[in-house]
């Protein structure tokens, strides 16, 4: 059993996002890589190879060296294989058949190096092994992780704003403030010096904003929240849900979670919990990132929700 | 003296040499397989006999057993961070339940009246996903995240 999941952010030189990749004809890669690719490409029918639309040019020919591999219905690749020498900063330039995906966990690098994500060989019939090892839907877990690494800034905004900025914007309607920022701090200064106010009930309610605005700064209390992947079986039509709880999902750190405490779950249409059903029908007839009040929301492809 | 590598070995209908990182490399996969048929082997030899009658329990507890033509084991693969339960009929060419994370697979394809009735005996009694063989081969190797994106 693998003991953790690394550390490492899963950045955007591990996986891309599915809309800006572009299919490629295999005259445009390397050789190498299109050996590999095609070799690969037979184990995987529904996938697509394929290169970030941006980064490539239709006059070099033969250049490519990593190809994307995804499907259309997917938010993110599924990781990339290639023909380089990826290593960081390597003694000799050895190129070697590699694969990158979140999957992987390369104990043979530092588990908070990028490179723990890759693995490297020189024989193709072990790169195609590896390929077939590896690359495939991530596991819940690393779902989980890189959305919170990229998108929980925006995810949790909604999140905790709904609820604290009530509490805010009552209290500012209500009294007139002027919402200022210089205005905000001379007040806090006047507290902090002990200014005494001419009308004392106006310092209460100086200080009774002052806690609300730094209410609005803290996080709330811990929050167990569940995170719902949905995916379909594409050969029996079955739809599964993975289903993954964190305990700590206000903490700025939640997406260092392990495995051991976050083990995940899987749900089928039949034996996924009513209240969770409950939940997602609530949340999806909201838009993408609308917080719905004490249920939760969907974001980048998951839902996530109460406990 | 040199290694000639067998035809399924390099992939190529003649017989011909090969290099010093195959040839290491065919050696070391085929230790590697036999070293897990062998510990599977043993961890089935090693699992409690019971009678294919009361193997229902043992899979419901999802324990190993060792039945008539009928066993149940757990089964790890490095690549995967989640270990299967897997129940199988006469070899492990025909698996007929996988537990995996929470969720029973069931392979509905048929192949002898003895392996329908094994099914039936070993059946968990929960709801189960019905599955093709290929698709619960799949399973066992990959795991169901392989079946999603349809790995041949």
């Amino acid at each position: 059993m693998r003991r953790f999941i690394s550390n490492v952010h899963i950045g955007y030189n591990v996986v891309e996002e599915v809309k800006d990749l572009v299919s490629l004809d295999p005259i445009y890669m390397l050789p190498q890589v299109e050996k590999y690719v095609n070799a690969v490409k037979s184990s995987f029918p529904h996938c697509n190879f394929g290169v970030v639309k941006d980064s490539f040019n239709e006059g070099a020919r033969s250049n490519i060296r990593k190809v994307h591999m995804y499907r259309d219905q997917d938010k993110y690749s599924l990781g990339w294989l290639g023909y380089m020498d990826a290593r960081n900063a390597p003694a000799e330039y050895i190129p070697a058949f590699t694969i990158c995906t979140p999957n992987i966990q390369n104990d043979k690098y530092s588990y908070d190096s990028t490179e723990s994500y890759r693995l490297r060989t020189t024989n193709l019939k072990k790169a195609i092994s590896n390929a077939r090892a590896y690359l495939k839907l991530w596991d819940p877990v690393h779902v989980v992780k890189f959305v919170l690494q990229h998108h929980a800034p925006e995810i949790r905004k909604s999140w905790q704003e709904d609820i604290k900025s009530d509490a805010l914007a009552i209290f500012e309607a209500r009294e007139g403030v002027i919402t200022d920022p210089n205005f905000v701090d001379e007040l806090q200064n006047m507290l902090n010096v002990g200014y005494e106010f001419i009308v004392p009930t106006l310092r209460t309610k100086v200080m009774e904003y002052m806690q609300l605005l730094q209410d609005r700064q803290q996080p709330t209390h811990s929050q167990a929240v569940l995170c719902v992947r949905p995916y379909l079986l594409p050969s029996n039509e079955t739809q599964m849900f993975d289903v993954v709880q964190i305990d700590d999902f206000d903490s700025e750190w939640a997406w260092k979670m392990k495995v051991l405490d976050h083990t995940s779950v899987t749900y089928t249409e039949d034996t996924l919990p009513e209240n969770i059903v409950r939940k997602i029908a609530m949340v999806t007839i909201a838009e993408e990132g609308q917080f719905v009040d004490g249920i939760g929301l969907w974001a980048q492809g998951m839902y996530y929700v109460t406990v | 003296m040199e290694y000639l590598a067998t035809l399924s070995d390099v992939g190529d209908s003649r017989r011909r040499f090969v290099s010093e990182s195959t040839k290491e490399y065919i050696r070391y996969t085929r230790q590697r397989e036999a070293a897990i048929k062998r510990d599977r082997e043993v961890a089935r030899m090693r699992s409690p006999k019971v009678t294919n009658v009361m193997a229902r329990s043992s899979v419901q507890e999802r324990t190993s057993f060792l039945g008539n033509n009928l066993f149940g084991q757990w089964t790890h693969n490095d690549a995967q961070p989640y270990s299967k339960y897997v129940v199988y009929s006469y070899g492990y060419h025909w698996p007929l339940f996988i537990y995996e994370r929470g969720v029973w697979y069931e392979n509905i394809d048929k192949h002898s009246v003895t392996t329908s009735k094994h099914r039936t005996q070993t059946h968990p009694l929960v709801d189960t996903v019905a599955m093709t063989l290929e698709d619960m081969l799949t399973i066992r190797d990959h795991g169901v995240a392989g079946v999603a994106i349809g790995i041949n």
